[in-house]
């Protein structure tokens, strides 16, 4: 087993630190001086330090925060709003509710930091539904921010107004796709809109609206508080600084690890994970959540975790959550399980992410329980194609890149279907 | 207004700043496919059909959704896009029942009209289709889940126009389903709209469902005479059999968009049962007569009391009739006329329901007071016509023009029957009322004449002539002109419309129009 | 049945809709209550809700079959989810529902004769470094496996 080396921990810092969810422990650790910083600044200063910083969204999009907020108009005279993505639900990702459950008063700082950024008096943490923990936590970490004038009116003894709410949602992946999430917050069901218009410009309320994930948020207060330029230091040129990957699968230490941009994808599974279970032999490595393509042994040997590597693989860090797969496990089992998932997923909305996702999963369900024929093999490979590029957002493309991806670069799985016509 | 110029497959085409690709490409005549777009509806962006290729963007766009800006180059012909389209399509079709045989949209179906164009490819589907209920009974229209493409044009339309939000879709991904809420009929006046705008054959109108294949059907422009808004329509017949089977909306953004109430739709069947046949002469009982003896007994019975005589104008009548009908019985000397119309209901100020359909039953009732002016006739108003006959200073009336839509107005006029001692009556259709008339002559209805109307929107619209007249039915020009001679030499009833419009309605309401090629969309007043 | 929240609850739905700009934001939590209230979401419970928010009745029936945490009908006590997706499949979750299936004697979405317990399967719940997870109504149990399944059944039935 390789040496353990020690992660970079910017937004982790702090996370063992006992009842660091109560605003006394947080404020202990220094927590809030960057908010009260930030209130005295000049907003676009603070932009400009996130600028700097150039770090991108969490997510899974990757967009850079600081053009984010800087596309944002200020002067339409309509309200904007700030709406925290808390909703993760892509398969492999738990990064958020960790930083949610252990660490919500440091997502509130970045919130207030952002808010003021981007002149938004009130934000809005949506949560997916099933996160019934976390959510109890970060009401009562919101109601003590109220309760020490961190949020409300008069933030921190400043002019400021900043209320934060939160909102469940019941039960829908799409909700974490902005729009989504938005149509959800205007209490309609989760269908992701039509662009343009882009939220930045008319969002929740068809006023201008900042969504920004839990990750990124919770960033901030580091961001701002050692300047944009530290925080470059860290990770890549394409990929600045630090960031939480979620490693599962078979390994002997799975969990989340916050780690520069740019190191292994070797270091985190071997290093931080500890291993391969059992000493089992490495099959395949799913790196950003269940919708990024996945790299074979030589791929992962080569890896390393930042945007521009992953391009280069045919794939991405998406969300940042890494699946470990074992050489005794049948691959295709879980490239069903995922065709289900987005079949499950689909908000139905544009015709060929409904009906293809259905297809998709039809046809890895015969393959995967011998059923399947050569001809099933080569439309899973014309439907994920034809799903790709050609809907409202980007839910069919992450159904159809894992499956293009399993046949590109696991061909040999699927060799008994094609024999059998 | 700005406007911008692109080019759509290599062709400049120069459109109003904010036009979208799919209206820009329209404008020059390209067609692009699409299901979920509609003129009339908000945009929903959810079929892919409409993809088109941008110069400089990387993927194919939805024409529907992207605004044409300056030097946009836009392409639909292009291999990627045909492919792109080609496999949009086949989405759609991957579940959708092979049932064209048995589906009522055969012919006029966009799926089946986009794989003639776009698909043509053999089925890869072998799996099991996802199943859906079929056949469900939603009030008027026949509602089949299975071949619904989710397109929601009709979830829009009952949220955007009628506004009374009945339609739904359930579930999410391929489980999703349309119906209403509560699974319950569909609450609002304008459900067949709803089997127009549906591409597929997921909504059928009961009331036309198996009647006809729609090859077998000839349509004809024209105008709805059901209410005073007059809703621009396509009224369809059998090309051999010349049987009237649907009357659909004609766009016209100035007036009905693309719609018309179920009214209009559906009240030609009122329009068509139960017509007077052949002039019937009251003799303690109603017995068939011919135009010849009835037109000898008008004519003598008002030229020896013209004075005691009170001529009804039925404001269903068309411009050219209501002119015919006034100088003829002026030439005989009456001077006592009185518009058929809801008075109360004329004077509202808010005369309609909000969308389409008037309190106000009369098509023409607008074009009938103007012309009554422009002759300088006096209108005694329907009230005070019926007022003067109840008090006896007039004894003798004639109704002329009565048709099916103005059915309510009948009975009052009917009921000042008796106090008189003669009266003839022109009507479509047979009512109770008429009991106690001397003469019950057959009238056409208007989809058996040609003229033009004066809307309540002040729009001069043309009535086309779509079947020939039913029985021994004829229109007023045929009346008043029977009456003027007193015997039964015909008169062609579409010259005399043509005439008097060249003489006066053209010049009065619409100069520059011509009679046999008026102005499709109609001219405001 | 009358369909009217408890004074507790209308007063926690009147504080919940004042957070937001407008009443049907308060779509999911106003149905939260609902099914707090009635355990799962009838028509007449939608109906009552739609008129609460001012909303048409249709968009929350459509919100109901949208959003998978809402019940169209009523459920075991304990509602057994079982995360079916790829890390807890690969750690095994097959298993645990299989177990679920022969200790209960019911398929998926049923429950038990005596009302205790529904097995769901149901997607990621952020739960895959613990992987497998079962989410036993609001609660986690995490790496889960089949005898501590077993054991979790017992208590749930001894707190009858």
């Amino acid at each position: 087993m390789k040496l353990l080396a020690p992660e970079r921990r910017i937004i982790l810092k702090n996370i063992e630190t006992p009842n660091l969810h109560q605003l006394s422990v947080y404020q202990a650790a220094g927590g809030y001086q960057t908010a009260r910083k930030a209130v005295a600044m000049n907003p676009d200063a603070i932009i400009e330090e996130v600028k700097k910083s150039g770090i991108r969204g969490r997510g899974g999009a990757g967009f850079p925060t600081g053009s984010k907020w800087g596309f944002v108009p200020f002067k339409t005279g309509k309200p904007i709003y700030l709406l925290c993505n808390a909703d993760e639900s892509e398969p492999g990702c738990f990064k958020d509710r960790l930083l949610l459950e252990r660490n919500p008063h440091q997502l509130i700082e970045g919130i207030i930091i952002a808010s003021f950024a981007v002149r938004s008096l009130k934000s809005y943490i949506y949560i997916r539904g099933e996160y019934a923990t976390a959510a109890k936590v970060v009401q009562k970490a919101i109601d003590e921010a109220y309760g020490q004038g961190f949020l409300g009116k008069n933030v921190m003894g400043s002019t400021h107004t900043i209320d934060v709410v939160l909102h469940r949602g019941a039960g829908a992946y799409i909700c974490g796709e902005e729009t989504g999430l938005i149509s959800s917050l205007e209490g309609k069901k989760g269908y992701p809109r039509l662009k343009p218009p882009f939220p930045a410009v008319s969002g929740f309320l068809n006023c201008p609206t900042v969504v920004n994930n839990v990750e990124t948020l919770s960033t901030v207060p580091w961001i701002l508080a050692n300047g944009g330029e530290a925080y470059a230091t860290y990770g890549t040129e394409q990929s600045r600084g630090t960031r939480l990957f979620c490693v599962s699968g078979w390994v002997n230490r799975p969990g989340v690890y916050e780690e520069e941009l740019g190191c292994t994808l070797r270091d985190m599974i071997d290093g931080h994970a500890g291993g391969m279970k059992e000493g089992a032999k490495l099959k395949a490595v799913i790196p950003g959540g269940s919708s990024t393509p996945p790299l074979t042994p030589e791929e992962v040997d080569k890896a390393t975790l930042d945007f521009e590597t992953m391009a280069k693989f045919g794939t991405f860090l998406g969300a940042g959550g890494i699946i470990v797969i074992p050489d005794h496990f049948p691959l295709l089992k879980l490239l069903e399980r995922l065709t289900e998932f987005y079949w499950d997923e689909s908000c139905g909305q544009c015709t060929p992410c409904r009906e293809g996702t259905g297809w998709l999963y039809k046809m890895m369900k015969a393959i995967e329980h011998g059923k399947g024929t050569a001809q099933d093999v080569a439309n899973l490979q014309k439907t994920a194609n034809q799903m790709m590029g050609v809907t409202i957002c980007a839910l069919s493309d992450a159904a159809a890149m894992p499956v293009l991806g399993f046949l590109k670069k696991f061909p040999n799985e699927f060799k008994s279907a094609r024999e059998h016509t | 207004m700005k406007t911008v110029t692109l080019t759509i497959n290599g062709q400049a085409v120069t459109v109003n700043e904010g036009t979208t690709v799919f209206q820009a490409a329209q404008a020059a005549g390209v067609f692009v496919p699409h299901y979920c777009y509609h003129p009339d509806l908000s945009i929903a962006g959810v079929c892919r059909m409409c993809m088109v290729e941008i110069e400089k963007v990387p993927r194919p766009q939805i024409s529907c959704n992207t605004v044409a800006t300056e030097g946009m180059v836009v392409r639909t012909d292009t291999p990627k896009i045909k492919d792109t389209v080609k496999g949009v399509l086949e989405l759609h079709l991957i579940n959708h029942p092979l049932d064209c045989p048995i589906c009522d949209k055969a012919g006029e179906c966009k799926l089946q009209d986009f794989y003639q164009s776009y698909g043509l490819y053999t089925s890869r589907m072998e799996h099991e289709k996802v199943h859906k209920p079929k056949v469900q009974d939603i009030g008027t229209i026949v509602l089949d889940s299975e071949r619904c493409i989710l397109c929601t044009r009709c979830v829009r339309f009952t949220d955007e126009v009628t506004h009374s939000n009945e339609l739904g879709i359930f579930n999410r991904g391929d489980r999703s389903e349309l119906r209403t809420y509560d699974e319950g009929p569909l609450k609002n006046d304008y459900t067949g709209n709803l089997a127009d705008i549906c591409p597929v054959g997921a909504l059928t109108a009961k009331d036309f469902r198996f009647q006809q294949r729609v090859w077998f059907l000839d349509k004809t422009k024209s105008v709805c005479t059901m209410c005073a808004h007059g809703c621009n329509t396509a009224v369809s017949i059998n090309s051999s059999t010349k049987k009237l089977y649907r009357v659909e909306p004609r766009r016209n953004p100035e007036v009905n968009q693309s719609w018309i109430c179920d009214t209009g739709r559906w009240g030609i069947h009122s329009l068509t049962e139960n017509r007077v046949a052949t002039p019937l002469k009251n003799a303690g009982g109603f017995l068939d007569a011919t135009w010849n003896q009835a037109f000898s007994e008008m004519k003598r019975a008002i030229t020896e009391a013209p004075e005691k005589t009170l001529v009804f104008l039925s404001t269903a009548m068309t411009n050219e009739e209501v002119v015919d009908v006034c100088q003829v019985m002026f030439a005989l000397g009456v001077k006592n006329f009185s518009w058929l119309v809801d008075e109360a209901v004329v004077s509202e100020t808010q005369p309609f329901d909000g969308i389409l359909k008037h309190h106000d039953l009369s098509a023409n009732a607008r074009g009938t007071a103007e012309i009554l002016k422009r002759l300088g006739l006096t209108n005694l108003g329907m009230k005070a016509g019926i007022d003067k006959v109840k008090t006896q200073p007039l004894s003798q009336v004639v109704a002329v023009g009565l048709d099916a839509a103005q059915g309510p107005l009948w009975v009052e006029v009917a009921a000042v029957i008796p106090t008189t001692t003669q009266s003839f009556v022109h009507a479509t259709n047979h009512h109770p009322s008429f009991e106690a008339a001397k003469w019950v002559l057959p009238n056409t209805t208007s989809f058996e004449k040609t003229g033009t109307i004066v809307s309540a929107l002040a729009r001069v619209q043309k009535v086309n002539r779509i079947l020939p007249a039913q029985g021994l039915a004829r229109d007023s020009h045929a009346l008043a002109w029977g009456i003027s001679r007193g015997d039964d030499r015909s008169v062609p009833s579409k010259e005399r419309a043509k005439t008097i419009f060249e003489s006066s309605i053209q010049s009065w309401f619409c100069p520059g129009e011509k009679f046999s090629q008026f102005n499709e969309m109609g001219v405001a007043l | 049945m009358k369909y009217e929240f408890t004074p507790e609850r209308m007063k926690e739905f009147q504080k919940v809709k004042a957070k937001y700009e407008r009443p049907r934001s308060a779509l999911l939590p106003a149905l939260y209550l609902a099914q707090e209230q009635w355990k799962f979401l009838s028509d007449e419970a939608i109906q009552y809700v739609a008129g609460l928010l001012e909303m048409p009745a249709r968009e929350v029936f459509e919100a109901v079959s949208f959003y998978t945490m809402f019940r169209k009908k009523d459920m075991g006590k304990y509602c057994l989810q079982v995360c079916n997706n790829i890390t807890c499949t690969l750690m095994g979750s097959e298993a645990l529902l299989d177990l679920l299936h022969k200790e209960l004697d019911v398929g998926l979405s049923e429950t038990t004769k005596d009302g205790m317990f529904s097995i769901l399967s149901v997607q990621c719940l952020g739960s895959c470094g613990t992987a497998p997870v079962v989410q036993i109504n609001e609660n986690y149990y995490e790496n889960m496996n089949c005898d501590r399944l077993k054991i979790t059944l017992q208590q749930l039935r001894g707190t009858t």
